[in-house]
């Protein structure tokens, strides 16, 4: 497999921190309630129906995929439902062998006809499943036997272990799903290592340990070692760094503006993961004048200086995007010459090519929040430096989406993007002509041969070098322009251990080995 | 049937005698009004806040959008009076710049109130039954929307910008002044004058104009006083969950909604715009409580 | 006084319609296509769940007649499903209105015990330094953003000092205490206004009830100043109370809207912001309902009370 320099780090730097948290010769203590604060509240506990990208610092807790990845997405068979998978290409398929004496929270058997059914609901158009455009390549489920299942594919499906170790390989009891109907987001039965105890809305999900849980960690003790875990929303981020310093809560993602006072603060832990997110994005609509003249997107893109964004919205602790859509610490990252930089000179020149030496104006869209408005109003400034100038439209994220991509009623939307390291998500959805997030949906065979041939087989370094060709033709066209990459900041008090373990490769929280150093003092 | 109108404004419904001495009242209002100190005060804060919107370049030379990235959120210095914001932009520019907005949304939306309002009121009054049921049962239904909701619906169909607050409010404030019209006009009616008109063959239109226009003025105008202020709150509210005018213009809401995520590191930014609101609000009140008593003492009742 | 129920009743039924009909419009007036807005944001749903979910929701019937059916299900108390969380409207609108219920009561009985004794404290010692406190604070409190004094609250108890939560809710009646606790900031900026107007009110109507026949008579008569004032005056200071409630049911509504947000109250306001900026159709339709119909139940429970205190007020039956 080919891993980047960056990742490499990443992972000693862990290495370390595990050793460390050995050489201490530490056992992990069972029991304790961890009390967590988060932003959102989620819109579903069912994986498969939540269409919100925090749902799953919620549903991780609940539920186990078919197949669980590392933090730089490899597949991982130990924390999987799956012990072991074949692929084969004629016909194209992926046969799974499943892990035995695994129950859902309701009590029945996890098996092969718990993975069809699973599937087969993510594939029936009424389910109305999240991730149901990334799964529509499988044909049908086959049981094979009690334990083992076959996905028949209409095509290789190079992405599809990626794929299932999000929402779509989520696994949920067939009879509680059956049982309560719509009514079952809310009353979620999976195999994981929380069971849902309570849900007040809008205020906190209350978990208790699944002692039933199949997991176990390298020292064969049993998971998960929390007896208890509530995640209140706390949607002010300031109130929520002060309840993390006053102990109110144990464990909370920081906002930016906080990163610098915390690194100081030797009671707390930090863990961070760069490129966490991709904070700052534009996304063009190549179509739409006067944005559809190449040389006025780059004009645009080459008057802005991401580092006074940086410095003002994310006080340096963000990082600057050196490539595209696939962040610092994903497989297919690869820095880009393609990518339009600071250059305001290059700007006034593509001005003057396009015929345009005074300017033009435009209106942007942007999302209704802290980051993003003072963000759009820096970028109206610098844009103003050149002559160009830009009309900004606040609304609100869901909207705003649906206006840019649907609506097609903005050239250009600048707002922030989940991390999704594997490349097909987005490459799919996004660049290929009839995708989702194409606001344009201009007849690109070129392109969508490259997401097709990207998707198509299974071996890494094949599918990195289409990525990056990808990568480099949607910067030079300047279509989605990544500013600045995110970096997730976790931080706890130092009693809460095993924080290097937090984070997943989407860089949610997942809690099944965390645990408290003095589990009786978090009891009321 | 007692509405929340007629019932809070019973009092205001009492005959006005003085129905024919409303000719050159306007010279005797102002005297009577600088003899009360609030509405002194209260004048003054508009005419200040009136005469910096008007003229900001020159009061403030410094341009509300230039961001200095060397000072950011900086407390009060020689060069920021009054700080600066988390782009490093000069607060009391920006102030400035909100007062214009926070004016015209003010006087646009209550105007609108009047203009839609009245005459609805008016129409109401005159047929009465039918008309008056269909009309009332509206401006009900409309009451039942507090203001607040009317513009985030308004602002999400729509979308946000000046005119989207300024209709949004100015709705709000119809069935308010369709009501204090209707309820002044109610008792009207009944005098024997406007029996006499109508019994003289005078029309429906004349009526209105002639006599039951002229004795509704008083209340509206104070009712009209009242109201900019509270569009002023609601300006504010509007701009700190986000929906209204669209940056970079600084409205008094959108700079709390920027400086309330910075609480914790300047503070100084989220107090200023409230001061500003806090004292323009005050002036309105001020002046329409001393007009209400100048006026017409009787209106002490009237709520909004 | 039934016949005036029964018609204040019945007159409430046109301003629920028109009001919903209002909102079903304006919901359907909003840019792009109500399909998608239904199943809620997310990516990934092709022309064939569109045509499904246009199908199930009656998207491709006329507006009114669309209208008809919510509103026949309405009426057998369906409201549909929220595509914020996927819950019905009617079990998220029972959990709400519980709390703004809850905070707008707490809102209500702490602005009434602030101002209804300092109203008559002001009233009774007229021209003293208490009077002008209270005058100040009264004049002050209405022209006061209550968002605003929330974050300043927020800044001073929470930020500064520490001493209060600033976010979220605890059920009164699960933990009295701790609710109270939280609930102490957001009810106290909500209240603000309506305590300032009450005050207000009962400070001069406590000065007219003073200047009256027939308290002059009982003190004439010897009656200690105490017990005149509570026994005759105090009944009378309370209309304007009364009164107010009703006005200010729909300014607690569009308070708790800011209010909440603010404070991270999961409560209507809250609830029906969102849903409007997520355009929730369902979700906002129902709450605008429930939030019509608990103001207008306000208004004729004011206007019954007030009947009630004040005699001279006759049912007028027109």
């Amino acid at each position: 497999m080919d891993v980047m320099g960056g990742i490499r780090r990443r992972v000693a730097g862990a290495c370390i921190a595990v050793l460390a948290t050995a050489a201490v010769g530490e056992p992990p203590r069972y029991g304790g309630h961890l009390r967590i604060a988060y932003t959102n509240e989620p819109m579903s506990l069912d994986a498969v129906l939540g269409r919100s990208g925090g749902d799953a610092y919620y549903w991780r807790q609940i539920f186990d995929q078919l197949v669980d990845a590392d933090p730089e997405l490899t597949p991982r068979p130990a924390t999987s439902l799956a012990t072991s998978w074949e692929i084969t290409e004629a016909p194209h398929a992926i046969t799974f062998e499943l892990r035995r004496g695994v129950r859902f929270h309701d009590g029945t058997p996890f098996n092969a006809d718990a993975v069809k059914f699973n599937v087969e609901r993510i594939l029936d158009p009424a389910t109305m499943a999240t991730p149901r455009a990334s799964m529509t390549v499988i044909d049908s489920v086959d049981v094979l036997g009690e334990h083992r299942v076959r996905l028949n594919l209409k095509r290789p499906w190079g992405a599809g272990l990626n794929m299932l170790a999000d929402r779509g390989g989520v696994m949920n009891s067939p009879t509680a799903v059956r049982r309560l109907g719509r009514d079952y987001g809310w009353n979620p039965s999976g195999t994981g290592p929380f069971r849902v105890a309570g849900v007040v809305t809008g205020t906190a999900v209350h978990l208790v340990r699944n002692d039933d849980y199949w997991g176990v960690d390298e020292a064969g003790n049993r998971l998960p070692y929390l007896d208890e875990v509530t995640i209140r929303v706390i949607r002010d981020e300031t109130v929520l760094v002060s309840a993390l310093r006053t102990g109110e809560i144990d464990v909370a993602y920081l906002p930016y503006k906080d990163v610098s006072t915390f690194r100081r603060d030797r009671r707390f832990r930090i863990e961070t993961m760069p490129g966490g997110a991709i904070a700052h994005v534009f996304a063009f609509n190549v179509a739409m004048a006067p944005l559809d003249d190449l040389r006025l997107r780059r004009a645009v893109m080459h008057a802005i200086d991401p580092r006074a964004i940086n410095t003002a919205i994310y006080f340096d602790n963000a990082i600057l995007a050196d490539s595209g859509m696939w962040p610092v610490g994903a497989w297919a990252h690869e820095p880009s010459a393609a990518r339009p930089g600071y250059d305001p000179e290059r700007s006034r020149q593509l001005l003057r090519d396009a015929g345009k030496p005074d300017g033009f104006e435009f209106t942007a869209v942007t999302n209704n929040n802290a980051l993003h408005i003072p963000a759009a109003e820096i970028v109206r400034a610098m844009l103003r430096r050149v002559g160009i100038t830009m009309d900004i439209e606040v609304l609100n994220a869901g909207v705003a989406t649906e206006r840019f991509f649907h609506g097609r009623q903005y050239p250009l939307y600048m707002t922030g993007w989940s991390r999704y390291p594997e490349p097909d998500w987005l490459a799919s959805l996004a660049f290929k002509s009839d995708g989702y997030y194409n606001a344009a949906n201009l007849p690109r065979p070129d392109i969508d041969a490259l997401v097709e041939r990207g998707a198509s087989f299974y071996d890494l370094a094949a599918r990195k070098r289409t990525y990056l060709e990808l990568n480099d033709l949607v910067l030079r066209e300047a279509w989605f322009v990544p500013l600045i990459y995110g970096v997730t900041y976790a931080a706890a008090p130092l009693r809460v251990r095993n924080l290097d373990r937090l984070m997943g490769w989407d860089g949610k929280m997942n809690l099944r080995e965390i645990w408290i150093a003095d589990p009786s003092a978090s009891e009321p | 049937m007692t509405d929340r109108a007629s019932a809070t404004t019973a009092a205001a419904a009492a005959p006005v005698e003085s129905a024919t001495a409303h000719h050159r009242p306007s010279v005797d209002v102002v005297l009577k009004l600088a003899r009360i100190p609030q509405a002194v005060f209260g004048a003054v804060v508009i005419v200040l806040t009136l005469f910096a919107a008007l003229f900001a370049p020159w009061v403030v030379p410094v341009d509300p959008q230039e961001m200095d990235f060397e000072n950011l959120l900086s407390g009060m210095t020689a060069e920021h009076w009054l700080g600066t914001d988390r782009l490093g932009r000069d607060t009391l520019a920006r102030l400035i710049d909100g007062a214009q907005v926070a004016l015209m949304v003010s006087v646009g939306a209550v105007g609108l109130g009047v203009v839609i309002g009245a005459p609805l009121g008016l129409v109401s009054v005159y047929f009465r039954g039918l008309v008056d049921d269909i009309v009332m049962r509206g401006m009900d239904a409309l009451v039942v929307f507090p203001s607040l909701l009317i513009a985030v619906g308004l602002a999400a169909a729509m979308g946000g910008s000046l005119a989207t607050v300024i209709v949004a409010i100015g709705i709000a404030n119809v069935p308010w002044m369709a009501r204090i019209v209707r309820s002044q006009g109610l008792t009207i009616r009944e005098l024997d004058f406007v029996a006499a008109a109508e019994a003289g063959g005078m029309s429906h239109v004349r009526i209105i104009w002639k006599h039951i226009l002229p004795n509704s003025i008083a209340p509206v105008i104070v009712q009209a006083t009242l109201s900019m202020g509270y569009a002023v709150l609601t300006e504010a509210a509007l701009g700190f969950i986000g929906v209204g005018v669209q940056p970079p213009t600084p409205t008094w809401g959108s700079m709390l909604q920027q400086a309330f995520p910075m609480l914790d590191r300047q503070p100084l930014l989220s107090i200023v715009p409230g001061v500003a609101i806090f004292l323009l609000v005050l002036a309105f009140n001020f002046v329409g409580d001393a007009l209400r008593d100048v006026l017409d003492p009787r209106l002490k009742g009237v709520i909004h | 006084m039934w016949r005036y129920l029964l018609r204040r009743l019945l007159q409430m039924v046109p301003v629920l319609l028109i009001v919903t009909f209002l909102v079903h419009g304006l919901m359907h007036a909003m840019p792009g296509d109500p399909a998608r807005a239904l199943v809620g944001p997310g990516e990934s749903l092709d022309e064939e769940q569109l045509e499904l979910i246009r199908r199930e929701h009656n998207l491709d019937r006329p507006i009114p007649v669309q209208y008809a059916i919510w509103l026949g299900k309405a009426v057998q108390g369906d409201l549909g499903r929220s595509t914020q969380n996927q819950r019905p409207v009617v079990e998220e609108l029972r959990t709400r209105a519980a709390v703004t219920l809850q905070f707008g009561v707490v809102a209500w009985i702490m602005a009434v015990l602030i101002a209804v004794p300092a109203g008559i404290a002001s009233a009774v010692y007229r021209g003293r330094p208490i009077d002008y406190v209270a005058t100040v604070l009264s004049i002050g409190g209405v022209a006061i953003p209550n968002f605003w004094l929330g974050i300043m609250a927020i800044l001073l108890f929470g930020v500064t000092l520490g001493w209060l939560p600033t976010q979220g809710y605890v059920d009164i009646f699960e933990d009295p205490l701790e609710g109270l606790r939280y609930m102490i900031l957001p009810a106290f900026a909500l209240g603000i206004t309506s305590s300032a107007i009450i005050m207000r009110q009962s400070r001069s109507a406590m000065l007219e009830v003073l200047a009256q026949d027939y308290v002059r008579t009982a003190r004439a008569k010897g009656m200690r100043e105490k017990a005149v004032i509570w026994r005759h005056a105090l009944r009378n200071a309370l209309l304007p109370v009364v009164t107010v409630f009703g006005l200010q049911t729909g300014r607690i509504f569009a308070g708790a809207v800011v209010i909440e947000t603010l404070f991270g109250i999961p409560g209507m306001g809250q609830f029906l912001v969102q849903a409007i900026f997520m355009r929730d159709f369902l979700a906002a339709q129902g709450a605008v309902l429930l939030m019509a119909l608990a103001v207008l139940v306000a208004n004729l429970v004011t206007d019954v009370a007030y009947a009630w205190l004040d005699p001279r007020i006759k049912y007028d039956d027109r």
